[in-house]
């Protein structure tokens, strides 16, 4: 059986996170990519551990920050590691990227609203034992 | 709390992940016996995908007594609510399907409609205690046992029933007896409801779950009835494992000889029962929601299946027992860490790695059916097909 | 697969899809995919169950940060310029592996054996500088039953360090597999597998080293 595999039709590429290109020009390219993303991601993370030192903003926008700059590294990662395209095959993974995201936002979303009010309806340690006595 | 938390995140999509598969059987098992397509494809698709991202969103109401503040339990409260809305638009769809269609009353028919009517019960006391203060009075009383089982016993445990009676044939090539699989659903649903309504009531009159003994008198008739509803049940489990016993007797009589025993309409009727290796002899394009029922009126109409294909050998992946084997080392190293027993949680580490790395090392995880061996399955399966076809003609 | 040279008169399951004249529309209608990418995707949707279960690990984390029993917090325990070294260290190891995947894709195995012994050398780096930390902590009896706050910690910081080992492991497989058999095509399926795993450990790194670490230490 002769397998006709899909990446040798012109039209599809790189599409599968983590692909590469076979011939020699996706050689120089691949670098020039996993380069521009170390490099944003080496940026990056020096942006956050600067930041957190806490010399360069105005306090309470310190955390905020540091959470845009990880969320924005993570897409770095995601496009220039993982290979994450808008190709046309790339499409059931980025759904399944952003089902992922979903899970992830509402369990810890919802584990902190639900945590945050832990103890909201109960008496206090204090009133319990007085109740006992 | 953290505990009861993050099991109830995982464990409330889990319940979801049990009722979808069912969701879906019923589905298949109504439109096939209705003779009709599934009403309202779309909106079905969109309710399961709606229940699948509100699934995550309603976890609290498991432990809503747990002290949480007003917001926490009103959002879970309507979240949960909510959920009964996709899940209504199923079940009004599978009444459209029903409605105006030629139904046989098959044994996975009455499954399904057993479940329709009983699991709207359960489903309504459901959002009955997504009320959280009416929670707070129902909270890990009967009640809530009679709820959970009124939605897993008739949603996922019938749906398997259903599917189970259902593809049967396909799996093994034979029908199950009709007779002793009826006998099993009404032993099951008139059981069922013996059983469990009494555990309503006794919600209501106080009585919690999980009792070592009790010493309210009212209690007791109706936990007699519901002991009775439970003999009922263990009847229809006597008979599931008769129809079992009964259908391998008789199997040359239900045997399938077509691979389409319902006169299905989904593709898995195309194939031969039980179905080949390969499952297709050429790969089906759906362009419907109904491909073989297309197919099927083509050749009713013909009077002849399509031109035989051009064969050609199929590549299928090769049994291997390292799902199981590994899942035995995972489940070992599982217990010896609850139970602290490094030792074997050390074998269990090992074991499950060097299952690992002995599957990593696999050289041929597919073999090749060759095009003569696809040819001589599929031609038997087109034969049966050219044979049940001129049976129609000579009736009509 | 399989295809027709003319188009059957009557063709409903249009085996002739992957004809010439008959390019992908979208909706599978190209035909099936090559396994290469169905494979990526199966392991890409294995890993985001993977990020999931991380995510329960990072929501008990972020409950229990403040918990720390009377017992030291996030400030009095955490090395920030150990975690900076780290995160250079995983970085790189992460930039290697993608060399190594360019060399697996041009076939060149010194290149694919450099690289691979690179991503090894930094991501055991990193892992000796975790595991240092860890016995640091637990030598100034800060171990994880110390307060609900280091169990948390270590339960996330040590479930991404025991996925690095595995991924240590698997590296060491990978490149024992090219030297035995040489670049066939399950060979870069699986080696495309392990780049995916390697990545995303970097992924969850950042969420780790900006959530525990920089967030924690935050005056």
């Amino acid at each position: 059986m002769t397998e006709v595999y899909r990446e040798d039709h012109p039209e599809y590429g790189d599409s599968a996170p983590g692909d590469e290109r076979l011939d020699g020009s996706g050689v120089a390219q691949g670098i020039a990519g996993y380069l521009v993303g170390l490099v944003l991601a080496l940026g990056l993370t020096g942006a956050s551990f600067y930041f957190a030192a806490g010399h360069a903003l105005w306090a309470p926008g310190i955390a905020p920050s540091l959470v845009a700059l990880a969320v924005g590294q993570m897409g770095v990662h995601l496009v220039f590691f993982l290979h994450i395209t808008t190709g046309p095959e790339s499409t059931n993974n980025v759904l399944a990227l952003a089902f992922g995201v979903l899970i992830v936002f509402l369990l810890i979303a919802g584990t902190l609203f639900i945590m945050s009010t832990l103890n909201h309806n109960m008496p206090q340690m204090g009133e319990i034992i007085s109740m006992q006595r | 709390m953290m505990f009861m938390n993050l099991i109830w995140a995982w464990g409330h999509p889990e319940v979801y992940i049990l009722i979808l598969p069912a969701f879906g059987v019923f589905s298949e098992v109504i439109s096939t016996f209705s003779s009709k397509p599934l009403f309202g494809y779309r909106s079905m698709v969109m309710a399961t995908m709606g229940i699948c991202v509100l699934a995550f969103m309603v976890w609290l109401h498991h432990f809503f007594t747990m002290g949480a503040g007003g917001d926490v339990n009103a959002f879970f409260g309507v979240m949960t609510m909510i959920i009964a809305v996709p899940t209504g638009v199923k079940v009004y769809n599978w009444l459209f399907t029903l409605y105006g269609g030629r139904i046989r009353y098959t044994t996975p028919v009455l499954w399904s409609i057993g479940f329709m009517v009983t699991f709207v019960i359960g489903g309504m006391t459901g959002v009955l205690m997504a009320v959280p203060p009416a929670d707070f009075v129902l909270h890990n009383s009967l009640f809530l046992v009679a709820h959970f089982h009124n939605v897993i016993i008739a949603g996922v445990l019938f749906g398997v029933f259903a599917g189970y009676t259902y593809w049967f044939p396909k799996a093994f090539g034979f029908r199950l007896h009709e007779g002793w699989g009826k006998a099993a659903f009404w032993c099951w649903l008139v059981g069922f409801y013996v059983a469990f309504m009494p555990l309503y009531v006794l919600g209501f009159l106080g009585m919690t779950r999980r009792m070592q003994h009790y010493d309210v008198a009212q209690w007791r008739p109706w936990l007699l009835a519901a002991a009775a509803g439970a003999v009922i049940v263990l009847a229809g489990i006597a008979c599931q494992v008769a129809q079992l016993v009964v259908s391998i007797g008789q199997r040359q009589r239900l045997l399938d000889l077509t691979g389409d025993p319902w006169d299905g309409r989904s593709l898995e009727w195309a194939t031969a029962s039980p179905p080949p290796a390969f499952n297709f002899a050429i790969m089906p394009d759906v362009s419907g929601e109904e491909p073989y029922w297309t197919i099927k009126r083509a050749a009713l109409a013909h009077h002849e299946l399509l031109p035989e294909p051009r064969y050609e050998a199929i590549e299928v992946p090769r049994n291997t027992p390292t799902g199981f084997v590994s899942a035995f080392f995972a489940t070992l190293l599982g217990f010896a860490m609850i139970w602290h027993i490094w030792w074997m949680a050390l074998v269990g580490v090992a074991g499950a790695l060097a299952t690992f790395v002995a599957f990593a090392w696999r050289d041929r995880s597919e073999v090749l059916i060759p095009a003569a061996e696809v040819a001589a399955l599929d031609r038997a399966n087109r034969s049966a097909r050219t044979v049940a076809l001129s049976q129609v003609r000579a009736f009509r | 697969m399989s295809t027709v040279d003319t188009p059957l008169p009557f063709d409903p399951y249009q085996v002739g899809r992957a004809r010439v004249d008959n390019p992908a529309r979208g909706h599978g209608a190209g035909g099936p995919a090559a396994k290469r990418v169905i494979v990526a995707y199966g392991f890409w949707v294995f890993l985001l169950s993977d990020i999931i279960m991380f995510s329960a690990f990072f929501a008990t984390y972020a409950v229990l940060a403040g918990a720390t029993n009377g017992g030291p917090g996030a400030r009095e325990v955490f090395d920030v310029r150990n975690v900076g070294v780290e995160t250079v260290f995983l970085l790189l190891s992460s930039f290697s592996c993608g060399m190594a995947s360019l060399a697996a894709g041009a076939r060149n195995k010194p290149a694919f054996y450099a690289s691979m012994a690179v991503t090894f050398l930094f991501g055991a780096a990193f892992l000796t500088l975790e595991m240092r930390e860890f016995v640091g902590l637990i030598q100034a009896s800060n171990g994880p039953s110390r307060s609900a706050f280091l169990s948390s910690f270590f339960a996330l910081v040590g479930c991404h360090g025991a996925h690095v080992t595995a991924g240590l492991v698997w590296l060491l497989v990978m490149i024992a597999q090219v030297f035995a058999k040489g670049f066939r095509p399950e060979i870069l399926r699986r080696t495309l597998c392990f780049s995916l795993f390697w990545h995303t450990l970097d992924i969850i790194w950042v969420a780790l080293f900006t959530v525990v670490y920089l967030l924690g230490v935050l005056p």
